[in-house]
This record gives structure tokens, sequence and C-alpha cells, in this order.
């Protein structure tokens, strides 16, 4: 089950299984200590008995108190453990019992024939003897007394007590005690289990939360309250997330540095060669028409595909290095981009721009810039619109950016399975503005797409 | 409403701390012991005492204590060493005088002759004990004796009473030491062996001497089941016992009682058995009875006063065990 499989529960479990191994020892050490306490004391119930009896006996009978005797042996029979007491003489005829049937019997006919004659030795020595049976069940005492001042005169007590009964209420009693033990046990793990519920379980589960929240586009990363290890664990890993964004964000700017001087390059030092390359083509092309047709043909060519090169390699430094920012500013680098689908994907553009120049740094519109770039691009291939709108206002104290278009719905993490380059790409810039990216659809006569980010601007 | 889970999870807790304290706290519950019979020594009461010989009550519910003299069950029972016993209406109501707490479960037997003023052959008469000495048991001849001294225009202080215990009135008797005695079975059968001579038996008393079972009212809250077990056993060995015909356990009845087969049946036939309907007859009529037997028993300035009347009769267990 997997409730068995939380640290929680193994731990209540183990607990449980210990403490209930303890109990079970413990029941047995009680038991033991219980019955050796239970025969200790019977053992000194008969000594006492017996002896007490013998001698008030001895007294009785030899002032011919018989019936008083009868009720002393009544009395012992009180006893829950006596199972039957006779007094004998040595003859073996029975004077008084804890049962009347057997009074003025021969002790030979009576249940403690066999402990009489085990024990006949005792009306010899008149020393008295304790016997238990090899089960330690039954306990026989006898106790020898003179009946008159004659030394022959001998009788004895002889009481047989029986253990079982008492040994049965000792265990029970032990197995009641273990019970109420197991209770507390039990009822001690609950609140054990309660307490790591609390205590360990319900944090870790929010530090899983917090781990896969920082996976995420909006994740930010939040720290447990508390001085525990696991509220420690929580704020190192949001020290270490922040340590690693920022790291991205490094990345990022050297990339984008990178893209920029490389696109500089381009622009300024081989597009420049290459358009000279293509004027001087020209002029070697009119050159040498007047002389040679066919070589000027060639020249021509030339100058042709140098043109194209330099074009494509305008496009490639643009595309690292988006000039228009930098000289023009956003918009011309927005309109640009749609420029470029209009001209690639034959799609109807338009810009809403509003002046945003004092509100975002340059590394920041650079950043918006190729989000917008990213979102058009992705709408023209997988989206197949007809119309594309970039609107960049400002809505409260953030910047906007909308980018509405009339193509088939469309997310990025759709298309890419949430592992393509760009989205990640653009995961990565959006959380570096902490930007936040929404997308609806406006149902009417067309539906349009609408996807939208906000870049909260940092008050100051 | 908020979710159950949490309410559940809320709450379960606590109701674990609260069982946590009460198993922790939980005063010990000892074993129940046996339920402590003294029947007595006398025929009425032997109808448990085979069973318990027999172990048809089992040893391991039921302790059966052999006290012969019924001053001594009365004390056992007073004392707590006792849960049942069986005694007389007379007996009951001096344990009742004495505070006793007690409940009559079950009317075991009529004594119709089993209970006699016994002399010596040279008293004849009653009204010859004027100014004699009569031997009697507190706790089990008062009533008769007030009763038999009554029905000749004596009371009981125109005699000397001397108290004694049963076993030991034969030696008294014979010995001169008293005039006559007040004697139950089985030595009322025993004296008579002797040549004692019945001058007043239970037989003519108007309110008869009664045989009850009672029981403590802690073992009527705690015993329940083995009350209503011991009234069945009680109810099927009676049965066997005034069958007339031998059963099984005579043997140890005649060793106990001291009796010879034709006497033990002799004795018995004094003793009225009563049927299930006349035994729940008997417990209706018990107060009526016992309130004539108190004002007597205050006559003879036996019974200091009147008894408090409070609840001392339970038919339930009878009606339980008879179904």
């Amino acid at each position: 089950m997997k409730l068995f499989h939380s640290i929680q529960s193994r731990i209540t479990l183990t607990v449980l299984s210990f403490g209930l191994l303890m109990n079970l020892l413990n029941n047995w050490r009680n038991q033991q200590w219980l019955t050796d306490r239970r025969l200790a004391r019977l053992e000194q119930e008969a000594t006492e008995t017996g002896s007490r009896l013998a001698g008030l006996l001895q007294h009785l009978s030899r002032k011919q108190q018989e019936r008083a005797a009868e009720l002393e042996m009544a009395y012992v029979s009180l006893s829950s453990d006596v199972d039957l007491g006779l007094v004998c003489n040595k003859e073996g005829v029975v004077s008084c019992s804890t049962h009347m049937q057997w009074k003025q019997m021969d002790v030979l006919k009576t249940p403690l024939a066999n402990e009489w004659r085990r024990h006949a030795s005792v009306l010899e020595t008149m020393a008295p003897a304790f016997q238990w049976n090899a089960e330690k069940t039954s306990l026989v005492v006898m106790v020898p007394f003179f009946e008159t001042h004659e030394s022959s005169s001998r009788a004895a007590v002889l009481i047989r007590y029986d253990a079982t009964l008492a040994l049965v209420q000792v265990r029970g009693e032990a197995w009641q005690e273990s019970l109420r033990q197991a209770g507390v046990l039990l009822a001690s793990c609950l609140l054990l289990w309660f307490a790591l519920d609390e205590l360990i379980t319900r944090r870790v589960r929010k530090v899983v939360e917090i781990l896969r929240a920082a996976s995420t586009i909006d994740g930010h990363p939040t720290t447990l309250e508390g001085h525990d290890e696991l509220s420690m664990i929580s704020k190192e890993f949001a020290g270490t997330v922040t340590k690693l964004r920022t790291a991205e964000n490094m990345v990022l700017e050297a990339a984008e540095q990178e893209r920029r001087k490389i696109g500089r390059d381009l622009h300024d030092d081989l597009c420049q060669r290459l358009s000279a390359i293509k004027m001087k083509a020209g002029v070697v092309q009119g050159m040498i028409h007047e002389k040679d047709g066919k070589i000027a043909n060639l020249a021509g060519q030339v100058a042709e595909e140098l043109s194209e090169s330099t074009v494509i390699a305008r496009s490639m430094a643009w595309g690292l290095a988006p000039v228009g920012i930098e000289n023009h500013g956003l918009k011309d680098a927005l309109e640009n981009v749609l420029r470029f689908a209009e001209k690639s994907y034959m799609v109807q553009c338009s810009l809403d721009y509003s002046d945003l120049s004092s509100s975002l740094t340059g590394s920041s519109q650079e950043l918006l810039f190729r989000i917008a770039q990213e979102l058009v691009v992705n709408a023209c291939k997988h989206s197949k619109p007809n119309v594309i709108n970039i609107t960049v206002r400002m809505e409260d104290s953030n910047v906007v950016l909308s980018v509405i278009h009339d193509g088939t719905a469309f997310t990025e993490k759709s298309a890419a399975d949430g592992h393509g380059m760009g989205l990640h790409l653009m995961s990565q810039r959006l959380r570096t503005l902490s930007a936040t990216l929404e997308r609806t659809i406006e149902k009417g006569e067309r539906d349009f797409s609408i996807a939208i980010v906000r870049i909260p601007l940092k008050s100051p | 409403m908020k979710d159950p889970k949490a309410l559940l999870q809320r709450f379960l807790p606590l109701l674990c701390a609260v069982l946590l304290l009460a198993a922790s706290f939980s005063p010990f519950q000892e074993k129940k012991s046996r339920l402590r019979v003294v029947p007595g020594l006398w025929p009425a009461a032997e109808a448990i005492l085979v069973a318990g010989d027999l172990q048809i009550l089992p040893p391991n519910r039921f302790q059966i204590i052999e006290i012969p003299w019924s001053s001594a069950v009365a004390r056992a029972f007073g004392s707590g060493a006792a849960d049942v016993a069986v005694v007389t209406l007379e007996g009951a109501l001096r344990m009742r005088e004495a505070g006793q707490k007690l409940k009559v479960i079950k009317v075991l037997n009529q004594s119709a002759g089993a209970d006699a003023v016994l002399a010596r052959p040279k008293v004849q008469r009653l009204q010859d004990l004027k100014g004699k000495r009569v031997g009697v048991e507190r706790s089990a001849g008062s009533y008769l004796l007030a009763n038999a001294l009554e029905s000749v225009g004596m009371t009981m202080a125109e005699i000397e009473a001397i108290p004694m215990f049963q076993s030991e009135m034969e030696l008294a008797l014979q010995g001169g030491q008293v005039e006559a005695v007040v004697v139950t079975e089985p030595w009322l059968t025993k004296l008579s062996r002797k040549g004692a001579h019945s001058l007043y038996d239970s037989s003519q008393l108007k309110v008869p001497i009664i045989y009850l079972l009672v029981a403590s009212e802690r073992a009527c809250k705690s015993y329940r089941e083995e009350l209503v077990s011991l009234l069945k056993v009680q109810a099927e060995m009676t049965d066997k016992i005034w069958s007339g015909k031998p059963f099984l356990g005579m043997d140890a009845v005649l060793r106990r009682e001291n009796l010879n087969a034709a006497e033990l049946s002799s004795c018995l036939g004094r003793l009225r058995l009563l049927k299930h309907a006349e035994n729940a007859e008997m417990l209706k009529q018990l107060p009526r009875l016992a309130l004539q037997m108190e004002e007597q028993l205050i006559r003879a300035g036996i019974l200091k006063s009147k008894l408090a009347d409070n609840e001392w009769i339970d038919g339930s267990f009878t009606k339980e065990a008879l179904q």
C-alpha cells in the first residue's frame, strides 16, 4: 500500500512493532514474576495456616473442644486456594475436615490418602512437611501436633492447596496489563503518526512543491517558515536557485552581446567589403562590356551574386544584432520583424506602438524584441495567420506587449512539446524580465489568438 | 461545510490523546473471583453441596464452603467472606437487623417438622420447661422456641435459654446440662435416635420456618450469570435428592449428615419441597410472612425493633433460571 511507503508510516510501524515485541517480552517476564510471587504467598499461607492450626488444635483437643476445632477448619476452607483439609490422628481417623463428609472416616479413603502415605514419616519425626507437586500446581502441608499430653497421642493437620485457579488468574492479570499497555502503545503510535505528518510529511511535501515551482516559468522560490532542517533546506535551495538564475541571465546577456558583436562585425566589415566588391564588379562589367561581351556577362553575374550575398549577410547581421534598437529604437526593430513576416510568410502586419524608450533599458528592450520576434515567427510558422498585429503600450505600471493574429490557436509548449530551444530561451527571457505570458482567444466572426506579455516596471 | 478529511485530521489526534490518557490511567480491573457459596449443613442445602461434590457447579466459578454452624454462616456472609448463603427466614431477618445487605433470591424448602423442641424423657410437656434450661442456637431456633412457649401461654422469660451450637446439644442433653433443646435436621434425627422426644415441631407453626437462598447485593450485581446457574443446578439436584431414589453423590450426603439412607429419607420427608409455582407464590407471600414473624420476634424480644422496609427480595433470578 502507498500509505506504508512514507517515512512517517515506516517510523510509526517500526516503533509499534518494537513496542509490541517489548510488550510481549514484558508480558512473559510479568507472568513469571506474578506466578513466583503468587506461589510464594501460597507457600507462606500454607506454612502459617498449618502451624497456627496445629497449635490451636493441640490446645483445643486437650480441652476437648472438638466443635471449636471444627469451626477452625471451616474458616480454613474460606481460603480460595484450599482444596481439602483434614485433621487425622496417628491411626488415620479424620477428626475434622473442611468437607464434612470425610469426618470420622479413614484417611486412606479420602482424596488425601496418597498425601498421607507420602508424608507418614511426619508423625515419627514430628517435623512439618511442605511439598509441591512436579507441575507446581498443588501444595501439600502436613503439620504434626500432640492431641493430649501423651507423647503417643500424635495427630497432624493435612491441607492440600490447589494453585491452578490462582495461576490462571495471575496469567489473566498479566494479559490484562499487557493489553492495557498495548492500548497505550497503539494510541501513542497514532499520535506519533499525526505528529510526524504535521512536522515532517507536510513540510516535505511543501519543499517538493517549492522544487516543482522553481522549474516552471512562473516559479518563484519560496521558503518554509521555522528554523528546522527542512526550513534550512528550503532556504538553501532558494538561494541556489536565485544564484542560478543570476548566472543564467549573465549567460543570456553574454550571448546577446556576442551576437551583437558578430552582427556588427558582419554589418560593418563584411557587408561593406561585399558592397565595395559588388560596386567594383559593376565597374569591371562596364569596362569589359565594350571589349568582350562574354566576360562582361560573367562579371555581371558575379556582381549579382555579390549583391545577393550582401543581402544575406545584412540579414544575418540584422538577425544577430538588430541595429534598429540601438540606432532607431524598439519600434523600428519591431517594424523590421513585421516586414520580414510580410515578406517571408505573406502576412498582413500592423504595429501599434507607444514610446517606451524611457521605461525600459536597452537590454530589456532587446529582450522584449526577442520575445516579440519569437511570438511572431512561431505564429507565422504554426498558425498560418492572414493578419498579425503587435501592440506595445503601458498599462498601469506594466509594459504590455500583445501579439494578435487570426491563425489557429497555438502555444509554444504544445508545438515544441515543452522542450524546444525557442521556448526555453523565451522562458529565460521572460524570467529575466520578471514577465508573465498569458494567452487568450477572442471569439467573434473570426477568432483571434492573443499572446500578452506583461513586464513589471521596477519601482525606483 | 469544512472538508471532512481536514476535520478528521484535526480531531483524530485529540481523540487519540484522550484515549491515551484513558488507557494510561485506567484502573486495574481485578479479575472476578469465584462465587463463594456457604450453604451451611442442613438437608435443605444438600442440593448445593452435592452439586459442589460432583463438580456440577464448576470449581473455577463456584467455591462451596462448608461451615457447620448457622451463626458462623451468618458471620461469614456478613463479613463479605461469602456471597451466597442458605438461611432460615428468621436468620434472614436477624441478618437484616444487623445491617447486612442481602437479597432473597429463592425459597428452598418449608420445614414441616424438620425443626423441633426435643426434651429428655422426664420432660413430657412444654409447661414442664418453666424455669428450666433450654439449649437453643440463637440464629436458628429462637423463633420456634418462642412460638412453642407462646402456644402454652408462656414467654421466653419463663425459661432459661442457653445459647449453644446444635453439635453441642447431644452431649448437653445427655449430660443433663439442659432439659430440652431446639434442634433442626439432621440433629433432630440424631437426637431422636438417642431417645429424645419432641414437645413441639415446626409443622405446628402458623408462620412456617422457611429455608431461603440469600445473596449479597454485590453478588446480585456482579454474579448474575453464576447465580442463575446456581439456581438451575440447585433445582435439578433437588429433584434428584427428593425423588426418593438413590442418587449420585448420596454416599457423600449420608457421610456428611451422619445418617443412614432411611434416616435421610425420613429427614427429607420433614422438609416440604416447593414446586416452581409454589416457590413463586411463596416469594410473593414472603413480605407478609416476614412481617408476621418479625412481630412475633419483637414480641419475644429476639428482634429489637421493626426492620426498615427496603427491597430485600429479588425473584428475577428464579424467574430467569426456570425459563
